[in-house]
């Protein structure tokens, strides 16, 4: 199923990707307190949603604007073919997204996706 | 107990209770910027400018209007907790408030340190050496003398009604009715202090706390009439500490009153004693002898001293608390049922300082009985008789 990430400034800026393993999580902000009889408090402050992919055969043009979206740490969107949102924030990844080259093709790169909301 | 409604009481003790922090900086709220939200510690007799420092994220400049228009430093700022009910209806207690004291960039952050209302006040002085501010004339009410020292020279607002948006209007007028009653009469002689070091000197020679609670100034003078705001129990409590001081203990006490200036000396000392005190832990003795504001009459020292022994004869442990914000709304002055079977306790309390850390939801509170059981009263037992006018 073929994804689409692009810079929510620029729509029409769009990578079309097709995800390997793709994981959606939500994580919760929260603090929990035991106190003495055993009672447990637990407050919930936010919760913030993550998407993480590998993503092959992503052309040199494609790779480049990921990579400049993710050094600007430009809000991206990604959506789903039918142009559904999946998830909008930034890329969190802690490298270069796409900075692998696939062996034996000098045109095609290689990386993984991590997109955290807002 | 902070002005909130049943609903909102309701929703703190639960133990899901889904807060909301806010931080704002005039009208804009900044809540999604904040990094960490700070502690926020307060105590019934500190008189001093209060400050929180607050971390948030600049990555997006959204503070750099700081750097173009420094009048933004002027700004009041709030740091709030509180519930969202529905779209449109909150309710928030405000933690803390004032003007931003400074603003650090670094990096992609930037801290903004917020002051209290005692910053004023101690930029502010009463006299000076070649022109004191003489309030030796006549007697006068303590409750006047604050009301000069905050307004006339600390520049806070006169207005003499609840809207007044600087002093707290309520706790005020209890506070005077007090003083009125009992007819405490002070004199003084500035010549520089700042506001806040003549505020101090008032609470110490009347035992009140004074305080900045919702970005305004509160007066208190504790009684016994309150009842139990809420009970710490192991439902509620995470840790305890208690601590015996023996610094604390003081069993013959002296108060100077009526000073003359211009010969320099108190035509008046009065001095209250506990003799079993003395013959159980030896003589501990201290004075206020005091030559800036000073009691003009031996009723008001002997009053003095007695609620200082009284309160002080013994060596009065204190306990610190640390509970989840179930209890936030219990605040300063309140009395608390407190209840500790390892420490086999179930006694009455009062809440004398509070740190609220908004980042790991929790409450911290020392509680004592040193204000609890010294009402305020006129006794005229050692003058006169045995009766005790309340």
């Amino acid at each position: 199923m073929t994804f689409i990430l692009t810079a929510i400034s620029c729509p029409s800026n769009a990578v079309s990707i097709d995800p390997e393993g793709l994981v959606s999580e939500k994580e919760k902000i929260e603090t929990t307190h035991r106190t003495r009889s055993g009672k447990q408090f637990r407050y919930k402050w936010g919760i913030f949603s993550r998407v993480k992919f590998n993503a092959s055969f992503i052309s040199s043009a494609d790779a480049t604007k990921v990579n400049s979206w993710w050094g600007a740490n430009e809000p991206v969107l990604l959506m789903n073919a039918d142009s559904t949102s999946v998830l909008s924030g930034y890329l969190t990844n802690d490298e270069l997204p796409i900075g692998g080259r696939i062996e034996g093709d000098s045109t095609m790169w290689t990386g993984a996706i991590e997109l955290e909301s807002f | 107990m902070y002005s909130v409604s049943s609903g909102f009481s309701a929703n703190a003790a639960a133990t899901n209770a889904v807060w909301k922090r806010k931080l704002t900086i005039g009208s804009s709220d900044y809540s999604s910027n904040v990094i960490r939200w700070p502690r926020i510690q307060r105590q019934w007799d500190d008189i001093r400018p209060g400050t929180v420092t607050i971390d948030l994220t600049n990555e997006d400049k959204t503070f750099n209007f700081f750097i173009q228009d420094k009048t933004k430093l002027r700004s009041s700022c709030a740091v709030k907790m509180g519930f969202e009910y529905a779209v449109g209806s909150d309710e928030y207690v405000t933690m803390f408030s004032g003007r931003l004291d400074a603003v650090r960039f670094r990096d992609g952050r930037v801290s903004l340190t917020i002051v209290d209302k005692f910053k004023q006040l101690s930029e502010r002085i009463i006299g000076d050496s070649t022109t004191p501010a003489n309030y030796t004339g006549s007697s006068y009410l303590v409750h006047d003398l604050a009301w000069y020292f905050v307004t006339s020279y600390g520049g806070y607002s006169a207005v003499r009604s609840t809207s007044n948006p600087d002093i707290d209007w309520a706790s005020y007028n209890s506070w005077t009715a007090a003083f009125s009653t009992d007819n405490v009469r002070m004199k003084a002689r500035l010549e520089g202090q700042k506001c806040t070091e003549a505020l101090h000197r008032i609470a110490n020679l009347t035992q009140s706390a004074i305080f900045v609670e919702n970005d305004k100034l509160k007066f208190v003078r504790y009684t016994l009439a309150d009842s139990s705001a809420i009970t710490l129990d192991a439902d509620s409590i995470m840790d305890v500490d208690y601590v015996i001081d023996d610094r604390e203990l003081i069993n013959r006490f002296y108060v100077g009153a009526d000073y003359d200036v211009t010969s320099d000396y108190f035509k008046i000392t009065v001095v209250t004693a506990d003799s079993a005190s003395v013959n159980s832990f030896g003589l501990r003795e201290d004075n206020i002898f005091e030559k800036n504001i000073w009691l003009t009459d031996s009723v008001s020292a002997l009053n003095l001293s007695q609620r200082i022994i009284q309160s002080s004869k013994i060596i009065d442990g204190q306990y610190s608390v640390r509970t989840p914000l179930n209890t936030l709304v219990a605040t300063i002055g309140d009395t608390i049922t407190f209840v500790d079977s390892a420490l086999g306790i179930n006694e009455v309390y009062r809440m004398m300082s509070e740190t609220v850390d908004m980042e790991s939801a929790t409450k911290s509170m020392q509680i004592d009985q040193s204000q609890l059981l010294s009402s305020f009263r006129l006794d005229y037992s050692a003058l006169d008789g045995t009766d005790v006018l309340s």
